[in-house]
């Protein structure tokens, strides 16, 4: 005897398909368009204002430490670095901070000013480290002393 | 009677990748920052003081990027290499807009490439004295530089 069979049960799937290609798209276009950013920290300086309130003249205030820096390619860190313009004993970073380290201890106020003075030649990243000494040190008032007269983009290299 | 063997069809199951698939959607979506198209992919110069800011927590900015371009360098805005005197130019506009709209002082913020000279920053530094802009911010990674 032919025996009568029960429907299938069908279980009833949606088609994923066209979400899988979708997600895909949107999967592909975050991945390309991602890049992980470093993070980026930020020294903050204020240059000093022209005028005095209501105009007044400019007030010059003798600075707590004045720093140079000066080429020097057989130098490691490629300037000399003058403090006061008295060369440090070794012209490295660490020598700066260390010196501003015995500046703040032996009473130099932190808020008062220090001055970098650079000349145009130097790398970018040693007025950094300059100012990174100072910051460590706890020195927060940074100002820069700016070549007078224009910068020409193709000034001559100093030797 | 003997009865053929139904044929069923074959069907992958996509679950699992679908799984995997909106995990890692999820993800890029959450790690992903939209291009900020102020800034450019420059070797910053390394500092171990930079502290790690909020953008927004820097106000109105006015940021240029200054990186080196066969032998000299460029000054970059907004992704577009912009010649000194047009910096000169968009940094009055934004001043003007700042006052007009009170968004307050313009914080003016270098992102130097660390292997440039000086002089080039020095040109900005100018500029911002020149424009009275006071607040001067440099970007730096947080890492040791210099020996």
């Amino acid at each position: 005897m032919r025996r009568r069979e029960m429907p299938h049960a069908h279980v009833d799937m949606p088609n994923l398909a066209p979400m899988v290609d979708v997600v895909m798209c949107i999967l592909i276009f975050f991945m390309l368009g991602t890049s992980f950013a470093l993070s980026e920290g930020a020294l903050p300086m204020q240059l000093p204002s022209q005028v005095g309130p209501g105009g007044a003249s400019v007030v010059s205030v003798v600075p707590v430490v004045r720093i140079a820096l000066r080429v020097d390619p057989q130098n490691a860190a490629g300037c000399r670095i003058l403090v006061m313009e008295k060369q440090l004993p070794a012209h490295t970073f660490a020598a700066l901070r260390a010196f501003m380290d015995e500046k703040r201890d032996a009473g130099a106020d932190p808020t008062g000013r220090v001055v970098i003075s650079t000349e145009p030649s130097v790398e970018y990243q040693n007025v950094v480290s300059t100012m990174d000494a100072c910051v460590r040190a706890g020195f927060s008032n940074i100002q820069f002393a700016l070549n007078s007269g224009p910068t020409p983009a193709d000034a001559p290299e100093e030797p | 009677m003997h009865r053929p063997p139904r044929i069923t069809p074959i069907a992958i199951n996509l679950a699992p990748m679908v799984d995997v698939m909106m995990c890692m959607l999820i993800f890029f979506m959450l790690a992903t920052k939209m291009v900020e198209r102020e800034n450019s992919t420059i070797d910053l110069p390394l500092a171990l003081a930079a502290k790690e800011i909020d953008k927004s927590s820097l106000g109105n900015r006015f940021v240029v990027n200054v990186r080196k371009a066969g032998a000299g360098v460029e000054f970059v805005l907004d992704e577009m290499a912009t010649p000194e005197e047009q910096v000169r130019l968009r940094l009055q506009t934004a001043i003007v807009k700042s006052k007009e709209e009170n968004l307050g002082e313009i914080n003016f913020v270098i992102r130097g490439q660390r292997d440039v000279a000086y002089r080039d920053v020095e040109r900005l530094l100018k500029m911002c004295r020149d424009a009275k802009i006071r607040n001067v911010t440099f970007s730096a990674l947080q890492g040791e530089g210099g020996s």
